[in-house]
């Protein structure tokens, strides 16, 4: 695994999903550091630097964590809620990106201190306009403390 | 028959004539004693008076011894006729003269007797000295007292005649008089006689004076009057409560609890299903005409109230005689002597068979009715649980359609894109149109299930209703047209719209999907005029969006608004047929209702009425 700093973590279990979010990103030049988790339970650990990313070093988390809601394991808004709860994670910025636009998801996803929230567009190109902003956003214009 | 049973004008009568007879006959037998008594002493002086003038006159006779003349005076005394006999003696006691009245003989006395006057029953006898200085000799004379006889007789006739009169003139006067006194008398007891047979306290007795009898008479009729008036109140009453009775079927009844035996009035015969005068009075009558279930509450609550003394109401069920069964209340109290002993038990009675009945009956229906609504909420329960069960699947249904259905279907869009971006010089024309249909059918079908997940998750949201200005709702819904009207000649008619209280994202929806519609349908027109306005329909406020697009015709409106119903081809109009399904939706959810009017070619207009907006 790498010991690099990590610009963004994806969370998505669907592998085109995974690849189209990988493609947009590419096509846009900001595939520079992505790690992939494909459930929710691997996101925790990699964030939390434990199981399999033990030797990671804790104080360098991921400038942006892109979140899929419906993850095996533990779902993505149980990783979302323990990424504001804990104090080591909570100033992580997390963007949920999911294929509903349930109002209740949405509503408990504000309430836990999600910092955005997007529904995937059927259209790839709005898609991709979607991705190119969130990274320029996000890794370049936002700053985190 | 005894005095004190005589009547008044007897005993008056009878009073009056002992009265009158004992007092003439004491003043008759006074003055008849009083008479004789005089009579008799002016006889006695009579013959003292004779004697003396006989003795006077015999002197010289005796004195010479002139019998002859002796004689003479003697004789003379035959003018006195009740003179019996007359003798002269000498001095020496020997007879010298006699006198006999004619027709008489008797013997004379030998010798005088004692000096003076005496008499027997029949006679009265007198010797007396013949005297001129010296003693000559005596007079012996005898006086019949027949005339005394003949006088007491005629006295004793007389007295006989007078009261015979006196008490004839005194019955006649008692007898006048006594009406006086015994009519006024006899009248009161007339009256009183009167009232008491013919029970009429109209009568009066007449009244004759002012004194005692009178008083009595005013005080009888006085208290006639009182009677009178009193029996009059008393005879209201009781039509007043015989009235009472009568109008509500009352019946009253009344225990003796000395002899054990009742009197019922009719109505409670009636009640008791009994003719009038069929009751018997005793108590085995009464039981038997009482239900056997309820016999032993009712000696209860009689037997409690003769306890506490308290009045007492109870139902009970009678069985008439023909069978039927029927309720009955009565109310009653006891009455008790000075000494506290009940003597009777008396109340009233009302069958209140109906009223028990109809009480039944509510009792009933009321048991009917919370069974039944008893029922219905176990019923409710049950659907709302199905409901639940099936809303809860419904939601679980959409929630992995929007995830699982929706994923594939931008999948095969973005790969069909890249394939298209990427690889599409090597292919063919054909290829290429063959791909972007593939492309656009995954789109469509993208747009498809959003536009359903939409309308499902209109159903299932509450409304959060605030005022809104449907003018900055139609702003708002224009600014999210803008990529569909920016190439396009339109002109807005929008008039002032009034605010409603209504939930502001979904009537923004209505407005976006309509409006979209007008524009959409309006493409044909070099310049489209779409016209938004309010207008009052039957007293109610009503919004339409009027175009001047191509319509549609009247005979398919019924399905305008029915899911996936499109009344224009897809490749005229692309649509998912869903949209005026979700405004239909709203529409309903706001309480309102929504319809269109159009002709083809000529434009639509579609209207909507929402509670909640006010007028102006």
């Amino acid at each position: 695994m790498s010991h690099e700093a990590i610009d963004i973590l994806l969370v998505e279990d669907n592998p085109d999903d995974v690849e189209l979010a990988l493609l947009a990103l590419r096509r846009n030049n900001l595939a520079n550091q992505i790690h992939i988790a494909r459930d929710g339970a691997e996101a925790l650990d990699f964030l939390f630097c434990r199981g399999a990313f033990s030797s990671r070093a804790p104080d360098r988390p991921p400038r942006v964590v892109l979140l899929d809601l419906k993850l095996p394991k533990i779902d993505g808004m149980e990783v979302l809620r323990a990424i504001k709860a804990d104090p080591r994670t909570q100033t992580v910025p997390v963007v949920v990106m999911t294929s509903s636009r349930e109002q209740r998801d949405m509503v408990e996803g504000y309430k836990l201190g999600v910092n955005s929230y997007i529904q995937k567009p059927i259209d790839f190109t709005q898609f991709r306009d979607i991705v190119k902003n969130l990274g320029f956003y996000w890794l370049v214009i936002n700053q985190v403390p | 028959m005894r005095f004190e049973d005589l009547p008044i004008r007897r005993k008056l009568i009878s009073i009056i004539m002992a009265i009158s007879g004992v007092v003439l006959g004491l003043t008759c037998v006074s003055f008849v004693a009083y008479e004789l008594v005089t009579f008799r002493q002016t006889m006695k002086d009579n013959l003292a008076t004779l004697a003396e003038v006989v003795a006077r006159n015999s002197t010289g006779a005796l004195a010479f011894q002139n019998k002859e003349d002796a004689e003479e005076v003697l004789s003379a005394l035959a003018a006195e006729s009740h003179v019996m006999v007359a003798a002269l003696y000498d001095k020496d006691g020997n007879l010298f003269a006699s006198y006999f009245k004619r027709g008489h003989k008797e013997d004379l006395p030998a010798k005088p007797r004692r000096i003076g006057i005496f008499s027997d029953s029949e006679s009265m006898i007198l010797f007396q000295p013949v005297r001129a200085e010296t003693e000559l000799g005596f007079l012996y004379m005898k006086l019949d007292l027949k005339a005394f006889y003949d006088r007491l007789k005629l006295y004793a006739l007389m007295v006989l005649i007078i009261v015979l009169i006196s008490l004839s003139v005194a019955f006649g006067l008692s007898n006048a008089l006594q009406r006086r006194i015994s009519n006024p008398l006899s009248e009161l007891a007339d009256s009183a006689r009167k009232v008491s047979e013919l029970k009429s306290y109209g009568v009066r007795a007449k009244k004759y004076g002012r004194d005692e009898l009178g008083q009595l008479t005013d005080a009888f009729n006085e208290m006639l009057e009182q009677i009178q008036q009193r029996d009059a109140a008393l005879s209201e009453k009781e039509e007043r409560l015989r009235l009472a009775l009568d109008a509500s079927q009352t019946g009253i009844w009344d225990r003796n609890l000395v002899t054990g035996r009742e009197t019922w009035d009719s109505h409670t015969e009636r009640i008791f299903g009994l003719k009038p005068g069929e009751f018997d009075g005793t108590p085995q009558m009464v039981e038997s005409l009482i239900h056997s279930e309820d016999r032993p509450t009712l000696n209860r609550t009689l037997k409690d109230a003769l306890e506490t003394r308290g009045d007492f109401v109870i139902e009970f069920r009678v069985i008439w005689p023909d069978g039927s069964i029927r309720h009955v209340a009565a109310r009653g109290k006891a009455i008790y002597n000075n000494q506290g002993v009940p003597q009777r038990i008396t109340g009233v009675a009302l069958d209140v068979t109906t009223r028990k009945n109809a009480e039944m009956a509510l009792r009933e229906s009321e048991e009917k009715y919370r069974k039944l609504s008893a029922e219905l909420d176990e019923r409710v329960k049950a659907r709302t649980a199905e409901l639940e069960l099936t809303n809860n699947e419904l939601e679980a249904f959409t929630y992995s359609v929007s995830h699982d259905l929706r994923a594939p279907l931008r999948h095969m869009a973005a790969y069909s894109q890249l394939l298209l971006e990427d690889h599409g010089k090597k292919l063919d024309s054909e290829a290429v149109r063959f791909l972007s249909r593939i492309r656009t059918s995954a789109r469509n079908m993208g747009y498809l299930v959003d536009d359903l997940l939409n309308l499902a998750r209109i159903g299932r949201q509450d409304l959060k209703r605030e005022p809104t200005s449907l003018n900055k709702l139609v702003d708002e819904a224009l600014t999210t047209l803008k990529p569909e009207t920016e190439q396009r000649q339109i002109e807005w008619k929008i008039a002032r719209l009034p605010i409603a209280r209504c939930d502001p994202g979904l009537m923004k929806q209505v407005f976006v999907n309509i409006l979209s519609n007008a524009v959409k349908y309006s493409r044909p027109r070099e310049t489209a005029v779409i016209e938004v306005g309010q207008t009052q329909i039957d007293n109610e406020t009503v919004i339409f969006i009027r175009d001047n697009g191509v319509g549609f015709n009247m005979e398919y409106s019924n399905k305008l608004f029915g899911v996936f119903e499109r009344l224009h081809r897809q490749d005229e109009f692309e649509g998912t047929g869903v949209g005026l399904a979700t405004v239909a939706r709203i529409v309903g959810k706001h309480n309102g209702r929504i319809w269109a009017e159009a002709e083809e070619n000529k434009g639509a207009t579609f209207y909507f009425t929402i509670a909640g907006i006010k007028k102006g």
